[in-house]
């Protein structure tokens, strides 16, 4: 009688059949209609942009200097404009009939000088207003008391102070990068010298006790200095700076 | 696609595994739905028809039509050992009575029973797969992840940047793995946990006719 249980059952294989079928389905109808989301990476370089330009001693220092190039675009003429007119295609010239007389003479060098006059007045005009600027513009960042600008207390007229800001953001860049901390509140204050060759190097003055906030500074040094431009003037550049989880001081 | 092309060789590996545990999870699936509920449709019918005839010989007869069910199976177990018993009571005094001195009842109480028993572990056939799917694929699928982003993290570190258009395509194709070990492990748990019901619903169907079945024989054959 055991034999009579033993029906024919029929297995489940054609069932996994359907289900291999109903998975191939579903594959394609994501692939068809990009369901899954798709990730392109973004091939745009990263730049930097000073915001706060502070009156230096060498102005280009610590701001992207125009090239070469730039610099004397204006001056080259641009695309040769069509020739005003081939001498053999000139426009019939005034009759010369009648010479410049000395009255004439006289009255054109008096319309130049009182235009020359004109337009010396004008630029100093005009860089009296930019001082004026310049000067209200440092007033109110003396006011804000910020320290993540300029140098405070810094009279902003010391060669290399706009490097100091400049190496002050390539570090707090680097830091943000490479942090890392154990300590509630680690502070790291380090001097750092920037060789005319864009050599960067550091030495910790005070460290902060937390061996990985410690390596996060030196870590960050070194990552700014792989893309550092050398200080103004080929002179050493040496400041102390203060490196806190908020971000990069100079003291 | 291109978020899955772009894993790596143990990711993918892992999603390998996944698909092989959805693809037979759903067969499973498939071919439970299919068996439970022909089981409680031929039940159904086959206790109408029961309650109905007069005679055991001439349900018997009947018994092709209900193939599905596991309720025919006990019948025909239980009626052929009452057979058996009849035949060897004939050989003696009274052929119309089975004696519950000699363990007749008895032996028609075990068949039933080795009969439900068989029964039931056809019905649970396959269902310990996807008791396993439901329960390892999520973690199958977090290992994958796990490494995923361990890679895509040795990758950042290359690379040199930590900005998160790098981080995150990383790490959005390591979560792939949980999400497919979750497709696979849900519908899993849902399957295994509706048949468990529905068979046993079945068990207690099949108790509660050899019960009845056992009633019936101690109160036309016994003495």
């Amino acid at each position: 009688m055991i034999n009579a249980l033993r029906r024919n059952y029929p297995g489940p294989g054609g069932m996994f059949v359907l289900s291999f079928i109903c998975h191939l389905v579903v594959f394609l109808v994501i692939a068809y209609w990009h369901i899954l989301p798709q990730f392109h990476e973004d091939e745009t370089p990263v730049t930097y942009v000073d915001m706060v330009t502070l009156p230096v001693a060498s102005p280009q220092s610590g701001t992207p200097a125009p090239s070469q190039q730039e610099s004397k675009a204006p001056a080259a003429p641009a695309p040769a404009p069509p020739a005003p007119a081939a001498p053999a295609m000139a426009l019939p010239t005034k009759p010369a009939a009648k010479a410049p007389t000395a009255k004439a003479k006289a009255e054109q060098q008096k319309e130049a000088a009182e235009a020359k006059a004109f337009n010396e007045r004008m630029a100093k005009m005009e860089q009296q207003a930019e001082d004026r600027r310049q000067a209200a513009a440092l007033d109110a960042l003396k006011k804000k008391g910020s320290s993540r600008t300029g140098m405070p207390g810094g009279k902003g007229t010391q060669a290399g102070s706009d490097y100091s800001s400049y190496l002050q953001s390539r570090l707090k860049d680097a830091l943000k990068e490479t942090m890392a901390m154990q300590a509630k509140a680690p502070q790291v204050m380090a001097t750092i010298t920037v060789s005319p060759d864009g050599y960067i190097d550091y030495h910790v003055e005070k460290p902060s006790g937390d061996p990985l906030f410690d390596d996060a500074v030196r870590r960050a040094v070194t990552l700014a200095g792989k893309t550092l431009v050398p200080p103004p003037n080929g002179a050493y550049f040496k400041r102390v700076f203060r490196f806190r989880p908020e971000g990069v001081g100079i003291k | 696609m291109g978020m899955l092309a772009s894993t790596g060789l143990v990711v993918k590996l892992v999603l390998m595994l996944l698909l092989y545990f959805s693809v037979v999870s759903w067969g499973i699936i498939f071919y439970k739905l299919l068996q439970v509920y022909r089981a409680n449709g031929a039940s159904e019918r086959f206790l109408e028809f029961f309650w109905k005839a007069k005679r055991f010989d001439a349900i018997s007869s009947q018994l092709d039509r209900f193939e599905h069910s596991p309720l025919t199976v006990l019948f025909q177990e239980g009626y052929g050992e009452l057979k058996r018993l009849q035949e060897k009571v004939e050989e003696k005094a009274d052929p119309n009575i089975v004696s519950t001195d000699l363990g007749g009842v008895d032996n028609i109480a075990r068949a039933l029973r080795r009969a439900t028993t068989s029964e039931i572990t056809r019905l649970e056939k396959y269902l310990t797969f996807l008791a396993t799917t439901g329960a390892t694929a999520p973690f199958v699928g977090l290992f994958g992840t796990v490494w995923g982003i361990m890679t895509a993290f040795e990758q950042i570190g290359k690379s040199g940047s930590a900005s998160l258009a790098v981080v995150a395509p990383g790490i959005a194709e390591a979560l792939i793995a949980t999400a497919i070990g979750l497709v696979a492990a849900i519908p899993a748990v849902m399957g295994y946990n509706h048949f468990q019901h529905k068979i046993k619903v079945l068990i207690s169907e099949m108790d509660s006719f050899s019960t009845e079945f056992l009633n019936i024989v101690q109160r036309n054959f016994g003495r």
